[in-house]
């Protein structure tokens, strides 16, 4: 692997690491599978793109696209509690509708942004190669999101937050309105989400509207091997473990799409990515096993 | 502090399965009582239950509890003045999480939850203090799972959990049914310990006629979604439990069995 | 088998020369990278394959190809052309509009041809078709709508609504559209879309025409393409003809097209990757557009299935086509 591939690996992990904490939150702690995030990441990245295009500099843009990301959330959890769609429906019937949605608002398919400012251009003129450039911001940007997740879990409504997703009856019982939380946890994942599009979009140089297409497989790939590689209870080790399993994910793809001798090509990468969620699923059960404890 | 006014639930209205689960229930219970409640298998001691908890809207009736009315209050609105144990040790908890996390999220629950800290140094010492008081040794384990907790040892927790703050009742449906004797009497122990402690008006669903008799100061008996015994002072600290298989025949007649009744 | 001659080769290669792999003008390296793998696109690398071939290139001998499709995942797309650009190929082919500009957005410095692409001002890959400067250039696959449309009046003479299956989040596609949309009242007809989201919804899309429209065309659309013989049924059955705008979906049942071939567009692509090869650099390659380069256009008719479609074709156009299927 060279040096490019590892800073790509690098680099994309970081940017999907913030979608596999957005599914940490949703998954996870809430016990709702959230499949929005197909609609919200290329959501984040249109609405971005848009604003770039229209003038408006990349920060805002991003800030915008991030918000935008939280009404997704919005929507599903609208779905879901008011017309008591199922979780998982709701998530994908929202999805379904961003699809037309991103099309309207970027008005085309594809916009391009190369050789525009984004996000990444002040890292690139900080003396080090620009090739690093996105990788510093990105690696500032999932700290700083770690650890306000982490903060946010440990508050008194972050607490309730994980009993509602828990146990929903016992939350109740204790005066937690599941209702609010699951729209806050989904307009917080969303939003997180739309802000990776966002990120994407301006390191790739274009925001396309079939950007969201297997974006959780790789968020939950994140999150499953990770937690699965470094199992523990504290919340801020979960994290951690969310973030370094979407970027082994990548390292992993990236090493699969080098080896050109093992006759492995980039159409192999799905079979790829279920090889890992399969064992990163089987490591729990396997460990389980010898230790004794019921599963 | 409880006060129902003509209270009544019917599931199913209209359709074959139309159950009257309660009808024309009245009653009052003063602060500080401790009633127990007990009755056949569907009488609707359950029901009642339920209701007075927000679970289910009435068809028809008031429920006020310290003078608020509270018939239409989903539970979560409930929790400030009331709290709840299950039958099932594992609904009462979040299993998953430590002890000290349950005992925070049940200390916020007559305050409002903020964006401080969920464990404090007051959720600290209180949890410390409280369940110093069960004698389980639970305080010296914080930070362990709940899981790693028998039946009786949730149980337990969940009492604290449910008499925290300023809880002023307290509702148990069953709570020891799913436990083995032993810790089913220390969790009956611990609860009349507590609430006369704390002054905590007390509603207690049983299956078993003893427990009925020998807790609390006043009993009710539900048959067929109505109140058909209230008896409390003298006339119920005399009686033995065939006395009370007796009168509640001489009121209802025939069909119930004695075994239904006198179980434990 | 010639995956592990290429692998014994770079070894003895690199164990020889050190850690260089542009080791002089012996073996040129050529990394391609697509965003699917669909037939049509498996044919401009065929095509490219085959152009080089004729310039003196052979596969296995002086050139080094390094082949990869995205899958359609956009995050791996990023990780290939990183990677692509670690291995510092002496050049990067990009197929299709989002694989070239993750790559132009990457590297200044390796040259990329793109290919397969519409519109590469517009979708930001070079600031100017003549002369771009910068180390991107490419061949444009925009169809000359308005020649088409002209067979399409021509065949139809009574067409007065003109409906057009599409997918909507493909840029080629949606551009085609726009132009056809353009045209068509300036040509004296209405038009009708009928977008289809996915290969599944193509027979959906076209049973949503019948009884509206006296004729279905079809832009470059590997959405549309992937799942064209459904359509093809769907138009026979209902008897309204399908015109395309490329000589392989003809063959497939498409009445006829006034269009260019894809393995063509490949070897045209070849021509401009030999160029670089020799020493002009892309920027100094002006942007190309396959309907202008001159043979690329061509008459094909599929007789059989126009037939099916309730089409009689007039033998003088018979004569002129360029292929009868």
């Amino acid at each position: 692997m060279s040096l490019y591939a590892f800073i790509g690996a690098l680099e994309t992990g970081l940017v999907f690491a913030l979608v596999a904490l957005g599914a940490y939150l949703t998954f996870r702690v809430l016990d709702f599978p959230d499949l929005t995030v197909e609609g919200s990441f290329p959501l984040g990245a249109a609405v971005c793109a848009k604003l770039m295009i229209s003038g408006v500099d990349p920060w805002t843009a991003t800030l915008v696209a991030s918000l935008v990301g939280s009404v997704a959330g919005l929507a599903t959890a609208f779905l879901n509690l008011k017309l008591r769609i199922l979780h998982i429906l709701a998530g994908i019937l929202t999805a379904i509708a961003l699809y037309s949605i991103n099309l309207r608002i970027m008005d085309r398919p594809n916009i391009g942004l190369i050789n525009m400012p984004t996000v990444y251009t002040p890292f690139e003129h900080l003396g080090i190669p620009s090739l690093y450039a996105p990788v510093v911001l990105l690696a500032i940007i999932v700290v700083i999101a770690k650890i306000l997740i982490d903060l946010f879990l440990a508050t008194g409504f972050g607490l309730a937050m994980r009993a509602a997703g828990a146990n929903a009856r016992m939350a109740r019982a204790n005066g937690i309105r599941d209702g609010r939380m699951i729209v806050v946890g989904l307009a917080i994942a969303n939003g997180i989400t739309a802000l990776s599009g966002a990120l994407f979009a301006q390191m790739l140089g274009a925001a396309d509207v079939s950007m969201g297409i297997g974006v959780i497989v790789v968020a939950l790939a994140g999150v499953i091997g990770g937690t699965a590689l470094m199992p523990s209870r504290l919340i801020p080790m979960l994290t951690l473990a969310c973030v370094l399993g979407s970027i082994l994910y990548r390292l992993a793809l990236a090493l699969a799409l080098s080896s050109n001798a093992i006759g492995l090509t980039a159409s192999d990468v799905n079979v790829v990515t279920a090889v890992l969620v399969a064992i990163a699923l089987w490591l729990p059960v396997r460990n389980a096993a010898f230790s004794g404890r019921p599963k | 502090m409880i006060k129902v006014e003509n209270l009544g639930v019917t599931f199913n209205k209209g359709t074959m399965l139309e159950n009257r689960a309660l009808h024309g229930v009245n009653l009052s219970i003063a602060a500080g009582e401790f009633v127990t409640v007990i009755g056949s298998n569907g009488a609707g001691k359950s029901t009642f239950l339920n209701l007075l908890a927000g679970e289910f809207i009435p068809s028809t009736g008031c429920i006020s509890i310290d003078g608020t009315d509270v018939t239409y209050w989903p539970v979560y609105r409930r929790a400030t003045m009331l709290a709840r144990m299950f039958q099932d040790p594992r609904a009462g908890i979040c299993e998953e999480m430590s002890i000290i996390e349950n005992i925070a999220i049940a200390a916020a629950r007559t305050s409002p939850r903020g964006f401080g800290f969920a464990i404090t140094r007051q959720v600290r010492e209180q949890a410390n203090e409280r369940l110093a008081m069960l004698q389980l040794g639970l305080e010296k384990r914080l930070h362990d799972r709940v899981a790693l907790l028998s039946g009786g040892q949730r149980q337990a927790l969940a009492l604290i959990m449910a008499t925290l703050g300023t809880t002023k009742v307290l509702l148990l449906d069953e709570h020891t049914a799913a436990l083995d004797p032993a810790a089913a009497e220390l969790v009956l122990n611990l609860t009349g310990e507590i609430v006369k402690k704390f002054g905590i008006t007390t509603v207690m669903v049983t299956h078993s006629m003893r427990q009925a008799l020998e807790l609390g100061s006043r009993t009710i008996m539900l048959h067929q979604g109505q109140i058909i015994l209230d008896i409390a002072g003298e006339q119920r600290a005399s009686m033995t439990i065939e006395q009370l298989v007796q009168m509640f025949r001489r009121k209802e007649g025939a069909g119930i069995s004695d075994d239904q009744l006198l179980l434990a | 088998m010639s995956r592990i001659y290429i692998a014994i080769i770079n070894a003895l290669f690199g164990a020889a020369l050190g850690a260089s792999a542009q080791a002089a003008d012996a073996v040129k390296t050529m990394s391609i990278i697509t965003m699917n793998d669909t037939p049509q696109l498996l044919e401009v690398k065929e095509g490219l394959i085959q152009g080089l071939a004729a310039h003196g290139y052979t596969d296995g001998k002086n050139l080094k190809i390094d082949f990869k499709s995205a899958q359609g995942n956009f995050g791996t797309a990023q990780q290939i052309v990183r990677q692509f650009i670690g291995d510092k190929p002496d050049i990067i082919v990009t197929i299709t509009t989002p694989t070239s500009q993750a790559a132009v957005a990457a590297t200044k410095d390796i040259p990329i041809i793109f290919t397969t692409v519409t519109d590469p001002v517009k979708s930001k890959l070079v600031t100017q078709e003549k002369h771009p400067g910068g180390n991107a250039s490419g061949i444009s696959d925009v169809v000359p709508t308005e020649l088409q449309l002209n067979l399409v009046k021509e065949i139809i003479p009574n067409l007065k609504t003109l409906g057009l299956v599409y997918d909507p989040s493909l840029d080629n596609a949606r551009s085609t559209v726009e132009s056809v949309k353009e045209l068509a009242p300036k040509m004296g007809f209405k038009t009708l879309e009928s977008p289809a989201m996915g290969l599944n919804n193509v027979p959906a899309a076209g049973q949503a025409l019948v009884g509206k429209v006296e004729a279905i065309f079809v832009p470059n659309d590997t959405t549309v393409y992937g799942a064209f013989e459904s359509l093809v049924k769907v138009a026979q059955d209902a008897k309204i003809p399908i015109f395309t705008a490329e000589r392989r979906s003809v063959q497939r049942g498409a009445v006829a097209t006034v269009g260019f071939d894809f393995v063509d567009m490949g070897k045209k692509t070849a021509d401009m990757v030999d160029k670089v090869f020799k020493g002009t650099n892309p920027g100094d390659q002006d942007v190309q557009y396959m309907k202008d380069i001159p043979g690329s256009l061509a008459l094909y008719v599929n007789k059989a299935s126009a037939e099916k479609m309730g089409v009689t074709l007039s033998p003088a156009l018979l004569k002129r086509a360029a292929q009868v299927f």
